[in-house]
């Protein structure tokens, strides 16, 4: 379990917000979500890198927004238009991990709500399920019959993609 | 007197030619006069205009400086010496500009008496004016002359004479002329008058004289003649003219002598002439009467030969007429015979045609009886289809009755359902529609109800995010976030389930609409196939009328035709009758026929008989025809011959006639002759006394 330093841990249990892409439910530390909102208009910028949908105006605030869907490479999925979220998430852009304050929006399919999931109900995820690009999973949590999937924020994005988008954005916090 | 005078001068040569030469010579002497008197004054007067412009001229030049001067006494004593010159009657100056610079007093010759009378009925002093008027009652002739110094004008003077003493020494000298020329006319005639009396006058009465003598047989007197001019020649000739008539009267006096003794002698010749001519004429009327005589018994022998001839000729043609009868009887017999034999070929036939007929009339009368039974079996048929139509007619007035009543009726109320009801539905689709938009608001509200739900629900999650985030403090406030999430969760639920039942209520009333539509659509249909049939009942209706008409004409027609039916079989009987009549009498008509075919027979054989003598006759009348015509044509020449006898003493009795007329006209000139002979001695007689009374 000492892989399991970088999640929120409040005695012992840990707090996510759960939210679907696709099929499967995430969670993502409660301490690394700033606001859960309803999708906002994305304006496309010219000579954006190839991972970023454009940039989002929250209150002022200059946003970059990534695709989950596209990110986990389940965009054929189809998802009510209605529940999608946008959400706004902490340390994951900067130019070294957690370094950055800078805020990147997410959009998935819905956000269901603030779980607390003890740690005794957590466990790592298989070695089989990490390869190159998958090495941001840090748990599994089961909560009842359910399987959540634990992400890590600072993970989500490659140094070079943090590095790239640490001038896109201006929204801090 | 002028009377007188123009008898006097149509009676004397001497006096024509002194007329004549008296108004020759006055018309030459009065215009030589005129002529003269003329030329004397226009040299006169032209005499006086000249000394009148000298005059002017004079007094200009003396006075030239008197009118420069404007010495007026001067020019005074100049003009008044003027006025006084013989025959003036005014002088007066002007200078350039036309003022008079002599006075009145000096101006008019005041000796002139005429002058004189003129002023004193004048008053104007004004000289140019009173000049004027002189002037144009005296008749005065007025001499105007310019008074010029090396051109230039300084005035003028006019003058005015009198013409009196001219045309008074003009007058004396045409007085002398004419009493000249009068002096000389009178001589001339005088002279004129004697030379005719004595040269034409004279010997015209001598002539005259001796004229008068022969006239009443005088010729012992002759003509003396002088002369040898037309007079002379006139004279000689009377005298020629006296030598001849006594010659001639000599020579009638021994001729009427003559005559005398030569008419006792005709006289007496004449006498003879006319008695013998009488003699002449009535040994002419013995012979005529004798020949005349004759001529009558003449024509009473031809006329007796005529009428015998008449009555021959009228017998041969009596006899060629009885011929031409015989002829024409035999002409006739012959067409009697074909006529016969043609009427007995006739009667043949219609014997025939009579046994034809009775066998028709036996066919006829079965064909009859079979007509009135068949007539029979009509009339009963008919009789059938006349009940039939009766039926048939009440049996479609009880239909009309039926569909009139039930049918018509009962098909108006469904009408009036079927209207009904489709009222009745297109209200309930109203409020149907009604319905669905109402659940439609309802349908929008309920989005907005969702959406704020889901809001708040995501305001919940956030509230429970930032209580999450502060730990320890937040914990209650994440209590109430997850409650306000739940009531979110809760709402949001049952705004399902009434979007369901929206749209349940929605697709169900959509349904009951479509329904309606359906169900409105079916109640028009019915409505339609209602009045339709109320249509095909209203035709059945008026079918049924039709037909129950038509059944009734079919009865009325049907017991008309029986009645016909009736009438022609009762016909047919009476044809069946007669029929049989018509076969009695066939068969006896068939053997009067018969006996008919056999007389014709007989007739047919006498005719033939009684031609044959015909033509016998015929012949035998030829010859005695002939035989008169002989007789004919001798009497003819009997009376040809008498005809030409008749024509010999015609002629005979005109050449008679003709005598006798020669003879009394020869008697009638002897005794003309007579009474000639005698008025010639008379008027012998008479010459004789009238040549006597000629000296020879």
């Amino acid at each position: 379990m000492g892989k399991e330093k970088k999640v929120a841990v409040i005695e012992d249990a840990v707090q996510v917000v759960s939210f679907q892409v696709g099929l499967e439910e995430y969670g993502l530390d409660i301490s690394s979500v700033a606001e859960v909102l309803r999708p906002l208009k994305i304006t496309p910028l010219p000579r954006m890198p190839q991972f970023v949908e454009g940039v989002i105006n929250l209150r002022g605030a200059i946003i970059p927004v990534v695709d989950m869907r596209k990110r986990f490479e389940l965009s054929e999925i189809k998802n009510e238009p209605k529940k999608m979220r946008m959400m706004i998430t902490r340390n994951a852009v900067g130019p070294s991990r957690g370094a950055g304050r800078q805020l990147l929006g997410l959009v998935v399919d819905s956000v269901q709500e603030v779980i607390t999931i003890p740690k005794k109900h957590i466990e790592s995820a298989p070695e089989a399920a990490r390869g190159v690009h998958a090495d941001f999973i840090t748990g599994m949590g089961k909560v009842g019959s359910r399987l959540i999937i634990l992400l890590d924020i600072t993970t989500i994005l490659s140094h070079e993609e943090r590095a790239a988008l640490a001038e896109a954005g201006n929204g801090q916090y | 007197m002028i009377e007188a005078l123009r008898e006097k001068i149509r009676n004397s040569i001497g006096l024509k030619f002194v007329a004549a030469l008296t108004v020759v010579i006055s018309l030459l002497m009065i215009m030589g006069t005129i002529f003269v008197a003329r030329m004397l004054m226009t040299g006169q007067y032209r005499a006086l205009e000249t000394r009148g412009r000298e005059m002017g001229r004079l007094i200009g030049t003396v006075g030239a400086d008197a009118i420069l001067m404007k010495d007026v006494l001067k020019i005074e004593n100049i003009v008044s010496d003027a006025a006084r010159s013989q025959e003036a009657l005014y002088v007066y100056v002007q200078d350039a500009s036309g003022a008079v610079l002599s006075s009145s007093f000096t101006s008019f010759n005041r000796e002139n008496p005429d002058i004189k009378t003129v002023l004193s009925a004048e008053k104007s002093e004004d000289v140019a004016a009173v000049a004027a008027k002189v002037k144009k009652k005296l008749n005065a002739l007025e001499v105007p002359v310019d008074i010029t110094i090396e051109g230039t004008k300084l005035g003028s003077v006019t003058m005015g004479f009198s013409r009196t003493k001219i045309k008074r020494d003009a007058w004396t000298i045409v007085a002398l002329l004419l009493g000249t020329s009068v002096g000389i006319v009178l001589a001339l005639s005088a002279v004129v008058y004697v030379m005719a009396r004595k040269m034409i006058v004279a010997p015209t009465a001598e002539a005259e004289a001796v004229a008068w003598n022969i006239s009443d047989g005088d010729l012992t007197q002759s003509v003396r003649v002088q002369s040898t001019d037309e007079f002379g020649m006139l004279g000689r000739g009377l005298n020629r003219m006296i030598v001849g008539l006594k010659g001639m009267i000599g020579s009638v006096r021994d001729a009427s002598i003559h005559v005398g003794s030569m008419s006792g002698k005709v006289r007496d010749i004449s006498e003879k002439i006319t008695n013998g001519s009488r003699e002449q004429s009535e040994a002419v009327e013995e012979a005529a009467s004798s020949v005349n005589e004759m001529h009558f018994a003449l024509k009473e022998i031809a006329g007796t030969v005529e009428n015998l001839h008449a009555s021959s000729e009228h017998t041969s043609s009596s006899v060629l007429e009885m011929a031409a009868s015989v002829d024409e009887v035999a002409g006739t017999m012959t067409g009697l015979a074909t006529s016969i034999e043609e009427t007995s070929t006739a009667i043949a036939q219609m014997s025939a045609a009579v046994k034809q007929t009775a066998e028709n009339v036996e066919v006829l009368s079965s064909a009859a009886e079979e007509t009135a039974a068949s007539a029979n079996e009509i009339s009963a048929s008919v009789r059938e289809v006349e009940s039939n139509a009766k039926q048939s007619a009440s049996l479609a007035e009880a239909v009309a009755a039926d569909a009139q009543q039930l049918g018509v009726r009962s098909i108006e109320k469904t009408i009036d359902g079927m209207k009904k009801i489709a009222s009745a539905t297109r209200q309930t689709a109203d409020v149907i529609g009604r319905l669905r938009e109402r659940s439609e608001s309802i349908g929008s509200i309920l989005t907005v109800i969702e959406d704020i739900t889901d809001q708040t629900g995501l305001l919940a999650l956030n509230a429970a995010i930032l209580a999450a985030q502060a730990g320890e403090h937040g914990k209650g406030f994440a209590v109430v976030a997850a409650e306000i999430r739940e009531l979110a969760n809760r709402t949001a639920s049952s705004t399902q389930e009434i979007g369901n039942l929206i749209t349940a209520v929605q697709e169900e009333s959509r349904e009951a609409s479509e329904a309606m539509t359906g169900g409105l659509a079916v109640v028009g249909e019915g409505t339609r196939l209602s009045q339709d049939a109320g249509e095909a009942l209203r035709k059945i209706l008026e079918r049924a009328g039709q037909s129950c008409d038509m059944s009734r004409s079919i009865s009325r027609a049907s017991a008309e035709q029986a009645r016909g039916i009736k009438q022609v079989s009762e016909a047919v009987d009476k044809i069946n009758e007669m029929t049989h009549q018509i076969a009695r009498a066939t068969n006896e008509q068939k053997s009067g026929s018969e006996q008919i075919a056999k007389a014709a027979e007989k007739m047919r054989e006498i005719t033939r008989f009684v031609k044959s003598a015909t033509i016998e006759q015929a012949k035998g009348s030829k010859g005695i025809s002939a035989a008169v015509e002989e007789i004919n044509s001798k009497v003819g020449m009997v009376n040809r011959a008498a005809g030409e006898v008749r024509a010999g003493s015609d002629l005979i009795v005109k050449a008679i006639d003709r005598i006798k007329s020669i003879a009394k006209v020869n008697t009638n000139l002897a005794v003309g002759l007579n009474d000639t002979v005698e008025i010639m001695a008379s008027l012998s007689d008479s010459l004789k006394q009238g040549v006597e009374k000629f000296k020879i």
